[in-house]
């Protein structure tokens, strides 16, 4: 992930102040213990890994394949997953797209 | 790599996988979700056509840039979007019922029924998008009796 350019889009939205902190809240989402309301999934083909917080709607992806890097982190527009019908429904289709 | 939003031709790494255009802003995978290209280029226009991230090359121009979008990038279904939204235009289910279209320094697009696309180049790599607009465009060489 190219850190500084994903912070100067993103870190305003998740309410981070600068682009360390950006990187240590995406680790944290993406590595640590899936915390209430986070979901994971892997994408088809040894895709890209996901995790979802359906209660705050941050969303992060990872390349699941060497060298593991943090493709992005951000908070998913709720526009975004009513056009999906709903949380579940979105991550759902996360979940399965191919078209990255 | 060109970026099919903004036409920034130096883009440093592929329009997917959420990579972000540092000309337009764009994340590709996210923001291209639920709107076109060519909706989000207008997006960007309509903002002021900023550069996004960090400082813009030398003497960078966003219309010089722009000019450069090739009319056979531009989808069927973008030019009615344009022509519908911004015009307001009633298409009809037609191509375009308008007598021309312009946008920007662009490109322009007149009347298909007596002409084809004009100021189009042959410059199309690197748009995911390129349709057989032109095509549609354009009336049949060979008149049918």
């Amino acid at each position: 992930m190219t850190r500084d350019i994903h912070f100067h889009k993103h870190g305003r939205t998740l309410g981070i102040a600068d682009a360390e902190e950006y990187e240590r809240t995406a680790d944290g989402f993406m590595s640590g213990v899936i915390e209430r309301h986070t979901q994971q999934c892997q994408r088809p083909n040894r895709g890209d890994r996901l995790r979802f917080n359906t209660f705050d709607r941050r969303f992060g992806a990872e390349a699941s394949q060497e060298p593991r890097f943090l493709r992005t982190f951000y908070k998913v527009e709720q526009g975004h997953i009513n056009y999906h019908g709903g949380e579940q429904a979105y991550f759902g289709w996360e979940c399965g797209r191919i078209d990255l | 790599m060109t970026c099919p939003v903004c036409a920034y031709r130096e883009l440093p790494y592929p329009p997917n996988n959420y990579n972000i255009c540092p000309c337009c802003g764009t994340e590709f995978g996210n923001d291209d979700q639920l709107v076109t290209h060519f909706q989000l280029r207008q997006q960007w226009i309509a903002n002021g056509a900023h550069w996004f991230f960090g400082d813009p090359p030398v003497n960078w121009d966003p219309y010089v840039q722009l000019s450069r979008i090739p009319v056979q990038a531009i989808r069927l279904a973008d030019i009615a979007f344009f022509a519908s939204e911004d015009l307001g235009i009633q298409t009809g289910g037609g191509l375009l019922n308008s007598t021309e279209l312009t946008w920007g320094n662009a490109f322009v697009v007149e009347r298909p029924d007596h002409s084809e696309a004009v100021n189009s180049s042959t410059e199309l790599s690197g748009f995911g998008r390129v349709s057989d607009t032109a095509s549609e465009t354009r009336p049949d060489p060979v008149p049918v009796c």
